[in-house]
């Protein structure tokens, strides 16, 4: 049974979402207010598997849930954003929450989305558990540890949030190919994209910012238009680009 | 001379000129001197060649040829005391010493008109001598000489007539340009006085101008109130409303922002509800009522595409919107709308193809040029026929030395009727009542995507292409690089 913990200030909401879960095999805790939901989140960290947090909260906003929340737990947080508030979502992702939805989300939706994250944690908890040698992959300036999950740019640790990571990682292993966003988005966030869905190029924007645009005169994560990005291997020339 | 300040300068210097030179022109006229200091005046006053004046003994220095006539019946009575003591010669000495002196030469003639001197007389002299009368100052002016006659009577009775030759220079100021240069000084200081006055007045009004300028383009926070220091006159209280003005607008528009968060809140939480409690009757086996349960949430998702779009509308109507301008490089926003676009029309076995493509960039929120294009692309393949294709092209022009670049979307569906065309940006405008609602759609996209073009100063036009099918197309203005 996975617990889900929902933080959102409409209860009727939550009656129902409690309802509606139970039968899909979740098991859920209902709060209606931030900072309430904080100190649930934190009394109670490593019982819940997911964090379903909504935007405009009572007391204090989901942002500053968040914030708080990431600076001690890497619980994944699905974020509940309203539709036309497109700068809520870039800073929710950029803040380290895994993915969102816009109410009125499509329950279905709701199921795909919390599952695909769920399957994707337990894949890097069951990597990191089973991998005998945790692997270091070092391109160019960055080293990437998949045994601690750090990143460090020149020795210096970068702070990226676990998506970040995850889509940093498949880049690196990757570097001098082009890597599909299709294939980034199943492997990250497991799930494929739908029209007009920006979440990959949201990631990657801010992990492009937080590395660095460029090391040396190189573009470090180049678009290839219409199909995906690459992240430039300095041992090799930028021109073969082989899709993978 | 569309600025203000032009026109205050302009106006108060050339008033203040013409002040200056008509006083000047009308003290001439009054002095009755036969010649002009200034010689451009004759184009304006002419003295008389000849005349007669009253004499009187109260002229005054205004009167130069009632002052000389006075000044000559002096020496006239002098002439005479003296011929008639001392004789022809003694008068004959005085002559010659008042030329020597005063450079005037004197002529006196005997009630018989008889010259005394003997002397030669010139033409002029006789001609005034003749026709004499007493107590009139005849005057008679040849070139730069001017000759003057009086009749004077002697001790014992006698009639004479004085003659006098005088030159210009006895009637002008020495230095002959001295009245152009006081014209001139008196237009140098009237126009630093204009140059300020107009200053003064222009310089605040261009302050409030560019401040209004910045509200309008959406700079809540401008206000004038530190420009217009220790003014007390009514543009200061001009200055004052604009601020009291600035401020209201501001609150209004955070209030209207609230309230539109407040309606998007309240409107979504209902409809999520809705959409999760219908889940639930589908999961619950409604079986019998599957179809309504369908119906259902199409109807939930139109009523919250509507929202969105009523909002998001209501947003750019009122300004709230706010522009973070970036450079959008539009190249890569079209490629990126097509790709998704593509993906879209795959369902209805059409496609969306990019046939052009320009690197160029345009300043402003990527979102809403996203928006903007995304709207015409739906609606494009939403009414491009089956098995057709949708092109985007996407180019640049100069104009008028700015460039501007132009994105064109052309489906090949049934067109528009042209008296529509215009219309097809107005909310809720639907054309026909064939093209209804069963077609999709909240009937706001394409308002929303006019609103945005402006916002980022450009436009859209639609028209129907030639062979058919609709054509959409921008027009922003646009840097080739960043």
């Amino acid at each position: 049974m996975n617990r889900i913990l929902v933080i959102d200030d409409d209860t009727e909401l939550c009656d129902l979402l409690t309802d509606y879960l139970k039968t899909e095999g979740f098991e859920i805790t209902p709060v209606h207010d931030g900072v309430q939901g904080l100190q649930t989140a934190m009394d109670q960290a490593g019982q819940y598997d997911l964090i379903v947090l909504d935007i405009m909260l009572p007391g204090m906003n989901g942002f500053e849930v968040l914030r708080r929340l990431r600076s001690q737990l890497d619980t994944p947080v699905l974020m509940l954003t309203a539709r036309d508030e497109e700068v809520d979502r870039i800073v929710g992702l950029e803040m380290g929450a895994d993915d969102y939805l816009a109410k009125p989300f499509n329950p279905r939706e709701l199921i795909a989305r919390a599952r695909a994250i769920l399957r994707r944690t337990k894949d890097t908890r069951d990597k990191s558990a089973t991998q005998l040698a945790p692997t270091k992959i070092r391109v160019g300036d960055i080293e990437l540890d998949t045994g601690t999950r750090v990143v460090r740019r020149n020795g210096e640790r970068l702070e990226l949030t676990s998506v970040e990571f995850s889509f940093l990682e498949i880049l690196l292993r990757a570097a001098g190919h082009v890597v599909t966003r299709e294939r980034l988005a199943e492997s990250v966030l497991g799930r494929s994209l739908t029209a007009y869905d920006r979440s990959v190029d949201v990631h990657l924007s801010s992990l492009r910012k937080k590395l660095g645009h460029k090391f040396g005169e190189i573009e470090r994560i180049k678009t290839v238009r219409g199909v995906g990005y690459i992240y430039a291997n300095p041992s090799q020339p930028h021109d073969d680009v082989i899709l993978r | 001379m569309r600025s203000l300040f032009v026109k205050i300068f302009l106006w108060f210097w050339v008033g203040m000129a013409l002040v200056s030179f008509v006083s000047l022109l009308s003290a001439v006229a009054t002095e009755s001197s036969p010649f002009l200091a200034v010689p451009w005046l004759r184009f304006f006053v002419r003295p008389p060649v000849e005349g007669q004046i009253k004499m009187e003994s109260g002229y005054f220095a205004g009167h130069s040829l009632g002052v000389m006539g006075n000044c000559l019946r002096l020496s006239g009575q002098s002439a005479i005391e003296i011929y008639e003591r001392d004789g022809k010669a003694a008068l004959l000495d005085y002559f010659r010493e008042l030329e020597k002196v005063v450079r005037i030469r004197i002529f006196l003639f005997d009630a018989n008109k008889g010259e005394i001197t003997g002397e030669p007389v010139p033409g002029e002299a006789l001609e005034l001598s003749s026709r004499s009368r007493s107590e009139v100052l005849d005057f008679k002016r040849s070139g730069d000489s001017i000759f003057l006659s009086q009749q004077l009577s002697g001790s014992r009775g006698d009639e004479y007539t004085l003659v006098a030759s005088l030159h210009a220079r006895h009637f002008l100021p020495r230095n002959y340009s001295f009245l152009t240069v006081n014209l001139i000084f008196i237009l140098i200081t009237a126009g630093a006085v204009c140059y300020w006055l107009a200053r003064y007045i222009s310089n605040p009004i261009c302050k409030l101008g560019a401040a209004t300028r910045r509200l309008a383009d959406g700079d809540l926070k401008v206000r004038v109130g530190a420009l217009l220091p220790k003014r007390r006159d009514e543009i200061a209280d001009l200055g004052k409303d604009f601020d009291l003005m600035a401020e209201r607008i501001e609150s209004l528009v955070i209030s209207q922002k609230r309230l539109l968060r407040d309606i998007s809140h309240e409107f979504r939480s209902p409809l999520t509800r809705l959409t999760l409690a219908l889940e639930i009757a589908r999961q619950r086996g409604g079986q019998d009522a599957i179809n309504a349960l369908a119906r259902i949430e199409l109807e939930a998702q139109r009523l919250n595409a509507l929202i969105g779009n009523l909002l998001m509308l209501a947003r750019l109507e009122s300004g709230v919107e706010e522009v973070d301008p970036e450079p959008v490089n539009m190249s890569e926003l079209i490629e990126e709308l097509v790709t998704d676009a593509d993906f879209e029309a795959g369902g209805r076995n059409c496609s969306v193809r990019v046939v052009s493509n320009e690197n160029c960039f345009v300043l402003g929120s990527k979102e809403l040029l996203r928006s903007a294009v995304e709207n015409v692309l739906r609606n494009a393949i939403h009414y491009t026929a089956e098995n057709t294709e949708v092109t985007v092209a996407l180019g640049s022009r100069m104009e008028e030395g700015s460039l501007r670049a132009i994105v064109e979307v052309r489906d090949r569906g049934p067109g528009v009727p042209e008296e529509s065309l215009a219309n097809l940006f107005y909310p809720f405008y639907r054309v026909g009542d064939a093209r209804d609602r069963k077609q999709g759609g909240t009937g706001l996209g394409l308002a929303i995507t006019a609103r945005a073009a402006r916002l980022h100063g450009g436009s859209v036009k639609a028209v129907n292409a030639p062979g058919g099918g609709l054509s959409v197309a921008f027009d922003f203005p646009a840097k080739s690089s960043v």
